[in-house]
């Protein structure tokens, strides 16, 4: 049944600092690679924060991997000018996860995240939306990858 | 007739060779590194 | 808009081995052709012994000549001679071979001949009737075959082809192959030279050429002429483009390539490339002196002279400037151009310059990127393409500058990050959204582009720490500061007036706020796999929005509330809003992972304004509306929910949901999906947007864009795609598509058909429809061409 993640008693894998959830400890001690790109920027200090809560980095136990796929599509368009009416940013992350020193990851896999936005003639307020758009959705897949993280170190697989 | 093909590295770009984990060397392009005014900016 | 927009692009082709036209004729020092060559650059190794087997060998010591027969293997330095009867003649050094002989190079190239005639170490000499096959099997066959000096092979009476000869009865032709009286291979030049070449398809011949000569395959870049292109159209009639191709070094080039047009003369189009140490840069130009312009100079109804002109009218001389080049200036900065000019909006269409473009953004940037902070300087050009845009509505925004920053260590525990925005524009006429309010006539509802100057510096700086107490609640204080120092000038008009004050005007306006964001994760597994569940609760108290509507909305005029922006601490999609008064958001989340490593999470919520100016409500007030109507603005909001599902690897969907706080209706719906799995690929994306009157939108928009290929067999695909406009009911652009790859290992074909409004901007009509068929074929090893034409037509042609 459920029972609180975070919680010290909280069964998991993994050393444990003084009085801390051993998944807290661990998630501190995750070292996310360097992104290349604006949206991998933004996604990495968001993750970040999800990991270490603001607090210094831990001693590196383990290494992150992250690419990002990033595609937009118009499912709506008028189709006088063929310009969108809306516009969808999708970012696609696949993402894995090393114990330090070690090549073979414990886990890998993909996460997904898309956001919308309104699209008008005035490009310039097209370029910022779709700016804003991506933010969204890299700090939505930022979330994803901590519950897909804190959930490994919480039950091993 | 001709074929048009993707632009190589100018011939006088300074190389340093780069030994790949199966051990064969490769020449790679030195990346420039000049420092720059903003770089105070960036962390 | 590309071809293939819906269908996501098939995976990267089998990669061609690196092998050429018959890559035994390649500059590799090592044995070419029949026969066999050392380059002058290794001697030739003294104590090398030639082996050589045979069921009998017969010693004929006066004339020094030793005959190998039956099944003889000679191997000499990596060659290897197979033949019947081989008699080597010690004192003339000649080698001949008769019967069934295989020669192999050290390359792995077999030549099969019925006599070779060869120096002693197999390096030149005249075989006869020889067939060829290379590495990456592609085939030649000749009469004669002759090598002289190790730098040049001549072949008489050839035939080459890259395509396999069906085993069962080889006399079938090839698919397609070139037969000539003569094939020269210039090592040193690395060229091939045919002399009276016909190019046979199944058989036919279907085009001849007296001489014809192209690089050897293993070169990558080579000058000279390269594949013409034929095309027709009403205005410019019957054209020819023959680009010519100049190496000027290996980092530079440039391609010439005039096109001749019947009708309007001929225009000079050119490529220009350019690679230094820190990066590279390309520039594209063409430019006509039209002959006759008048084909082009349309009314928007034929019989009224002065109507509306659509179509570049009269003008003369059409020209296009395209650049764009990035450089690195360290590890961390770069900055570059992409800058696009035209004469006019059709002349990329009328002539096909590069493909069709409704796009024109010219940017120059300076970008910088740190482990925890990212920089970057831009100006803006806009060029607008469509029918719809009129060029003065468009601005010009230089600067703008996003500064994002987040200190590495803590700051009073905590994370401590700040974000500069600067943004300056000016435009000259101003851009309405009209609308009908619902029921009312056509009016002017929202102000989405202001003529005049607008500058706006923003900073803000916010600083988050997260606690987790011992039974594992999350507590997330937060605090956030924020100035923005606004200048703003529009230009005086009555239209303005509801939406704007005019006048000359600086602000500054300041928000603060703090906050509690609370979270709850609990974990559970079983069979099925991890379960969270997450209860999310988030506070925020902070004074209400100043300056709404005194200056325009620029940046933020698109905001979709969903669960994407449930929790953010401002909605508002740019800096020129802001949200204010105090505001609680809720949401509950739950992820599933399974054990094979599926993913599943859905999360929904609402927000409420707790007291307060609701900045959403007073959307009335900004220029653009932004806020109306969006579920926002009444003091409970709308639900919203969202899901994402990752199944397997390369299979994804992601919904975003937003239903009405009383009626439950479905105000948002979007449903965004692609998947790869095994020989199917898949692409959706669906959106309906509910009637948004106060912001100009009275109808209902909804979309759905689709798209598929299906590999049938492991070369033959069919793809297909559609975007149906609900609003419409029809569909607006649809696809169908086949493709077969290596049609006897040496063809592949891809065929498309798409029809779409003629949204060329020069269609008279607007329903007019464009069908357009696109035909790909790429002989391997020799290249590809492709043929495309379009036809358009009125739907109701009955009518006109």
């Amino acid at each position: 049944c459920f029972r609180p993640l975070y919680s010290e008693q909280s069964y998991a894998t993994g050393p444990s600092a003084k009085g801390e959830a051993p998944v807290l400890t661990n998630l501190r001690r995750i070292d996310v690679r360097p992104i290349e790109g604006r949206i991998g920027n933004t996604l990495r200090n968001e993750l970040i924060f999800q990991l270490r809560g603001g607090e210094a980095a831990d001693a590196t136990a383990y290494r992150l991997d992250i690419s990002i796929a990033n595609r937009a599509q118009s499912p709506i368009v008028d189709p006088f000018t063929g310009q969108p009416e809306t516009r969808t940013v999708s970012l696609s992350v696949d993402y894995a996860l090393k114990p330090a020193g070690q090549i073979d990851p414990v886990i890998s896999g993909q996460e997904f995240a898309s956001a919308s936005y309104s699209y008008t003639l005035q490009r310039f307020a097209d370029i910022r939306a779709e700016r804003d758009a991506q933010n969204r959705a890299a700090v939505q897949i930022a979330g994803k990858l901590r519950n897909r993280l804190q959930g490994y170190f919480a039950t091993g697989k | 007739c001709g074929r048009k093909g993707p632009l190589e590295p100018p011939p006088d770009a300074p190389k340093t060779t780069v030994t790949k984990p199966d051990g064969t060397t490769e020449k790679k392009i030195v990346k420039p590194s000049r420092p720059f005014v903003l770089d105070g900016l960036l962390n | 808009q590309n071809a293939n927009e819906f269908i996501p692009a098939p995976p990267k082709a089998k990669k061609s081995s690196k092998g050429g036209i018959p890559n035994f004729m390649s500059s590799r020092p090592s044995a070419n052709g029949a026969v066999v060559d050392r380059s002058t650059a290794t001697r030739r190794d003294p104590n090398a012994r030639m082996l050589m087997e045979a069921k009998e060998l017969v010693y004929d010591f006066n004339n020094e000549v030793v005959t190998a027969v039956g099944s003889v293997d000679i191997y000499y330095e990596g060659r290897a001679v197979q033949a019947d009867r081989v008699a080597y003649d010690q004192k003339a050094n000649r080698v001949r071979a008769t019967g069934n002989v295989k020669l192999t190079e050290r390359d792995g190239t077999i030549v099969y001949t019925d006599s070779a005639d060869l120096s002693d170490d197999l390096r030149d000499g005249f075989i006869e009737s020889i067939r060829v096959q290379t590495t990456d099997n592609a085939r030649l066959a000749a009469a004669r075959g002759r090598r002289e000096g190790g730098k040049l092979s001549v072949f008489d009476r050839a035939v080459y082809t890259a395509c396999e000869l069906c085993r069962d009865n080889p006399e079938k032709p090839p698919l397609w192959q070139i037969k000539a009286k003569r094939i020269i291979f210039r090592e040193d030049e690395k060229m091939v030279y045919y002399e009276d070449a016909t190019f046979e398809l199944y058989g036919y011949p279907i085009a001849w050429l007296p001489f014809f000569s192209h690089p050897d395959p293993s070169v990558k870049r080579k000058s000279g002429f390269l594949a013409p292109t034929y095309g027709h159209s009403g205005d410019i009639g019957y054209s020819i483009e023959t680009p010519y191709f100049w190496a000027i070094a290996p980092n530079m080039d440039a391609t010439i390539a005039p096109i001749v047009t019947s009708k309007q003369g001929v225009m000079l189009k050119g490529e220009f490339r350019h690679r230094l140490i820190d990066g590279a840069y390309k520039i594209r130009a063409a430019g006509i002196h039209q002959l006759d312009s008048d084909q082009f100079d349309d009314k928007l109804d034929e019989a009224n002279p002065n109507s509306l002109t659509i179509g570049p009218g009269d003008k003369d001389n059409r020209w296009t400037f395209q650049s764009d080049g990035e450089f690195a200036i360290n590890d961390k900065w770069k900055w570059g151009w992409d800058v696009a000019l035209y004469s006019d909006k059709w002349v990329r269409g009328d002539y096909d310059l590069w493909g069709k473009s409704r796009e024109a953004v010219s940017t120059l940037y300076l970008t910088g990127q740190g482990d925890r902070s990212y920089f970057d300087l831009r100006g803006y050009h806009f060029y607008g393409m469509t029918r719809y845009d009129q060029q003065d509505r468009l601005p010009n925004v230089a600067p703008v500058l996003d500064y994002n920053y987040v200190f590495e260590n803590p700051v009073y525990g905590g994370e401590l990050a700040f974000n500069v925005n600067a943004t300056s524009l000016y435009r000259e006429d101003n851009e309405f959204r009209r609308g009908r309010l619902g029921v009312g006539s056509f009016s002017d509802v929202a102000l989405i582009g202001a003529a005049g100057t607008y500058s706006r510096l923003s900073v803000d700086t916010q600083w988050r720490k997260r606690y987790v107490d011992p039974i594992g609640q999350v507590w997330t204080p937060f605090a956030f500061l924020r100035g923005d120092l606004i200048y703003s000038n529009p230009d005086s008009s009555a239209r303005v007036g509801p939406f704007l004050d005019d006048g000359q005007e600086a602000f500054l306006r300041g928000m603060g706020g703090v906050g509690l964001e609370y979270r709850y994760p609990f974990i559970a597994m079983n069979s099925l796999g991890t379960h969270q569940i997450e209860p999310i609760a988030q506070i925020i108290l902070r004074p209400n929005e100043t300056h709404i509507g005194d200056f325009a909305n620029e940046d933020a005029q698109s905001l979709m509330f969903d669960d994407t922006t449930l929790f953010s601490w401002n909605k508002f999609s740019g800096f020129d809003r802001i949200e204010g008064g105090s505001r609680a958001n809720v949401g509950l989340s739950y992820t599933l992972t399974t054990a094979g490593g599926a993913s599943f999470n859905v999360m929904g919520g609402q927000s409420y304004h707790l007291f307060g100016k609701n900045s959403y409500a007073n959307g009335d007030q900004d220029a653009a509306r932004t806020g109306l109507q969006s579920g926002l603005e009444t003091s409970r909001s709308d639900y919203v929910a969202g899901a994402t599902f990752v199944p397997v690897k390369n299979f994804a969907m992601a919904t975003h949901f937003r239903f009405d706080e009383k009626s439950f209706a479905v105000r948002s719906a979007e449903v965004e999906g692609r998947a790869t799995l095994g020989r199917f690929q898949g692409n959706l994306s669906y959106g309906r947007y509910d009637k948004q009157p106060e912001l100009g939108y009275d109808d209902i928009r909804e979309g759905v864009l689709a798209g598929a290929r299906v590999f049938v067999t492991k070369d033959v695909y069919v793809g297909g795609g559609a975007r149906y406009n609900f609003d419409r009911n029809e569909f607006d652009k649809s696809q169908i598509g086949f493709g077969v790859n290596n049609i006897e290992d040496c063809i592949n074909l891809a065929f498309d058909y798409i029809r779409e409004y003629d949204i060329d901007t020069s269609a008279r009509r607007l329903d007019s429809i464009d069908h357009k068929f696109l035909l790909r074929v790429d002989f391997r090893t020799l290249g590809s061409a492709s043929v495309s034409t379009s036809r358009s037509n009125d739907v109701f042609d009955g009518e006109n």
